[in-house]
């Protein structure tokens, strides 16, 4: 036997209908709700945001005249700052002669004698005699040494003649090392 | 019989009522959109800019506080001195009679005879800004610094001599000695010839932005202005008054 439907088509239409409805009035509180919420939170984080904005910018005034106030101060400690600054480059940089030559003599043996010192650009040139060969041997083995490595590197003999008195002349290069 | 077949006539009023009925929560719809698209998303974005606006404004607020805690806590009275001392150490202008009177009073004081003083043309000349410093052998440090040169050809015992560069190192002014060149002169003398930089540094024309921090000095950097302000500014020699006025300009000296 054939199965009899009792619902009208018109019913089910207006059943399905009415389920889409439904569906769109669910749909639409939800997008109501969601929308108000977020317009409410939106506005309120903005009018928040505005609000600390208008506290730093008054803070900002704040400070920028108080810093104006101490201008002449400023003045003079930017200008103490950049001077020492520039200054203690120098001296760190500079190389201390004075120190260099005092170490020197501490290499150097009772029978050598310079003629000739030149400092520039970090070397030093030496130019000398010494007496016998032992003596410009002792001299730069103590240039050499681990204490002659402190103050100097890349030692170099450029020349080495002796006359017919036995007297050696020497030239002698090397790197300074910066203390 | 299939009662789903069966035709019925259609009310009008009806399908209008259905229509009806979907409006409001079409338009709910609608509405919520429109809101979400008009006020949600425009002020979302202006949130944005105002939330980056804001923390600029926050990070500029702190440099300028931080940069007031730091200039509240300097004593006026201790800067100036440390001006001052910063002034002798690196003068705002060339002064090269300042530094060869320093010389002629080391070379006095040690015993050092004095062959050559020669300043190095354009040394003398064009003071003031540091972008006047662009001239031969006026080399600029950094970028607001610059040196003056002086040649020096000196005859001293080697003692002296040492005596001399130290007595000039320990000067109030920034200098430093290059090129130096030793040589034999006889009984027990040298003949020495180096050069001397003398550095300065003109005043600075503005400070830049107020925001610009204000960095304090290191204790290095205090110790070394204290060192000077011990040793006494006023160490710092000074060009002396002669008379003027001369009637035969040729006659000798």
């Amino acid at each position: 036997m054939a199965d009899i439907n009792l619902l009208s088509q018109e019913d089910t239409q207006y059943e399905s209908f009415d389920a889409l409805r439904k569906k769109l009035s669910v749909l639409s509180v939800i997008l109501l709700v969601v929308s108000a919420v977020a317009t409410l939170g939106t506005l309120a984080f903005y009018t928040s945001l505005v609000s600390t904005r208008d506290k730093i910018i008054l803070r900002v005034e704040d400070a920028s005249a108080k810093v104006n106030s101490y201008k002449n101060v400023e003045e003079l400690a930017v200008v103490t700052k950049e001077k020492v600054q520039v200054a203690s480059g120098v001296i760190a940089s500079r190389s201390d002669q004075v120190k260099l030559f005092n170490a020197l003599s501490q290499f150097v043996p009772q029978n050598v004698s310079f003629s000739n010192i030149r400092v520039a650009q970090g070397k030093i040139v030496l130019s000398g005699s010494a007496k016998t060969s032992a003596d410009v041997a002792s001299f730069i083995s103590a240039l050499t040494s681990a204490q002659g490595a402190k103050m100097f590197s890349g030692v170099s003999v450029d020349s080495l003649t002796s006359d017919e008195q036995g007297i050696y002349t020497f030239g002698i290069s090397a790197t300074i090392i910066k203390q | 019989m299939n009662l789903s077949t069966l035709t019925l006539p259609k009310i009008a009023g009806v399908e209008i009522s259905k229509g009806l009925s979907l409006i409001a929560p079409i338009g709910g719809i609608v509405v919520s959109l429109i809101v979400l698209a008009f006020i949600v998303w425009p002020k979302y974005t202006e949130i944005k800019g105002l939330k980056s606006a804001n923390f600029e404004l926050e990070t500029r607020a702190g440099s300028l506080e931080s940069k007031l805690d730091v200039l509240s806590s300097l004593d006026a009275s201790v800067l100036e001195k440390q001006v001052a001392a910063s002034g002798a150490l690196l003068p705002s202008d060339k002064d090269v009679f300042i530094l060869i009177r320093q010389i002629e009073n080391a070379a006095a004081s040690t015993g050092i005879v004095l062959s050559k003083v020669e300043v190095v043309p354009g040394s003398i000349n064009a003071a003031g800004g540091a972008g006047a410093v662009t001239e031969a052998n006026t080399v600029p440090l950094s970028s607001s610094a610059s040196k003056v040169q002086v040649r020096l050809s000196i005859t001293s015992g080697y003692a002296s001599l040492l005596s001399f560069i130290s007595k000039m190192y320990s000067g109030a002014r920034v200098i430093n000695i290059e090129d130096i060149t030793i040589g034999t002169s006889g009984e027990s003398q040298v003949r020495t010839a180096f050069s001397i930089d003398a550095y300065w540094q003109a005043l600075p024309i503005d400070l830049g932005s107020i925001e610009k921090p204000v960095l304090p000095l290191t204790a290095s950097e205090v110790e070394l202005l204290n060192k000077i302000g011990e040793e006494g500014v006023s160490s710092v020699p000074t060009v002396p008054e002669v008379p003027l006025g001369r009637n035969d300009l040729f006659a000798p000296l």
